[in-house]
């Protein structure tokens, strides 16, 4: 047998017509848009009041535009942290951040809409707790 | 020997081609072979494909976008898992994509997570609502998942950075 015959190609053609067909499929079958979730847990009463640890709450208040909130189940002299004064949603991040300074075992809340409120808001509101490690969020039904 | 494919495509180096064109010294043969170097173009092709095979693949199944809901952002997120999803769709209420009236909404998750657990499968409801919903409508799924026996809701979203406020 000569150099010449053992010195060949594989003929490539046929591998990038079928790549290229994959491509086009897997390009328009890939979905781009990810989703994830928000989680929250509810009650569903199968727990006694005095089985359930006591622990400070975080209570909110929440329409299109503002919320206010109260801080539950305090210890003796932790003082009084609650906003009665309608807070605008913009800056509800920074109020959860100081009281999470404050309050170091503020780990629940629970956020009571307005039936007007928008999903989005709730959804925020949502987000800004879990962003301030305050992980236990409950929605409160109307 | 017939001649084959094989043979018909032999390709030789750009450099040696270039030798031909411009010989030094020898005299210059007749046939010129001009060919692309197609290897770093298959390797590109295979990675974009094992790319987008991966992409494809761990992409989330569960839920359907629909063009009629816009969900909402958020940065905090869970991966979404298996779970009875409740689609809120021009103010109409769809289990796993059935549509079910408002006052129906109880019994269906309740025979739902009676399945589930009948299988020993611990499951959450998954809300699916756009971003403009009032949450007036998402309240009968709260107050139905709460009389079912759902503890865990995940509210879906698209996860993503910047101000939401």
């Amino acid at each position: 047998m000569s150099n010449k015959d053992l010195n060949f190609e594989l003929n490539l053609l046929p591998v990038i017509s079928l790549l290229a067909v994959l491509i086009c499929f897997l390009l328009l079958t890939t979905a781009w848009i990810h989703m994830a979730s928000v989680d929250v847990s509810q009650a569903v009463g199968g727990q006694s009041q005095a089985e359930t640890k006591k622990q400070p709450e975080l209570w909110i208040q929440l329409n299109n535009n503002s919320l206010t909130y109260q801080v539950k189940n305090l210890e003796g002299e932790q003082g009084n942290f609650n906003r009665r004064k309608p807070l605008k949603l913009k800056y509800a991040g920074k109020h959860f951040n100081a009281l999470k300074g404050k309050i170091d075992n503020l780990n629940m809340a629970l956020i009571s809409p307005s039936p007007d409120t928008d999903y989005a808001k709730v959804i925020a509101m949502i987000d800004e707790l879990k962003q301030e490690q305050i992980n236990e969020v409950g929605v409160n039904p109307l | 020997m017939k001649k084959s494919v094989l043979k018909s495509t032999q390709m030789t180096s750009p450099l040696v081609g270039l030798n031909r064109v411009r010989p030094k010294g020898a005299r210059a043969k007749k046939t010129i072979m001009a060919s692309v170097i197609l290897t770093s173009l298959v390797d590109a092709f295979s990675i974009l494909v094992i790319y987008l095979i991966i992409n494809t693949s761990t992409s989330s199944e569960i839920l359907k976008n629909s063009k009629d809901i816009v969900l909402p952002q958020a940065k905090s997120t869970q991966t979404l898992e298996q779970g009875v999803v409740v689609k809120i769709a021009n103010k109409r209420y769809f289990i796993n994509d059935e549509s079910v009236s408002k006052n129906q909404l109880i019994a269906k998750l309740h025979e739902l997570k009676n399945q589930f657990e009948s299988e020993n499968k611990k499951v959450s409801l998954i809300i699916q609502a756009d971003k403009k919903d009032a949450f007036s409508l998402i309240n009968p799924i709260l107050v139905s998942s709460a009389a079912s026996g759902f503890e865990k809701i995940k509210f879906a979203v698209t996860p993503q950075g910047g101000s939401k406020l």
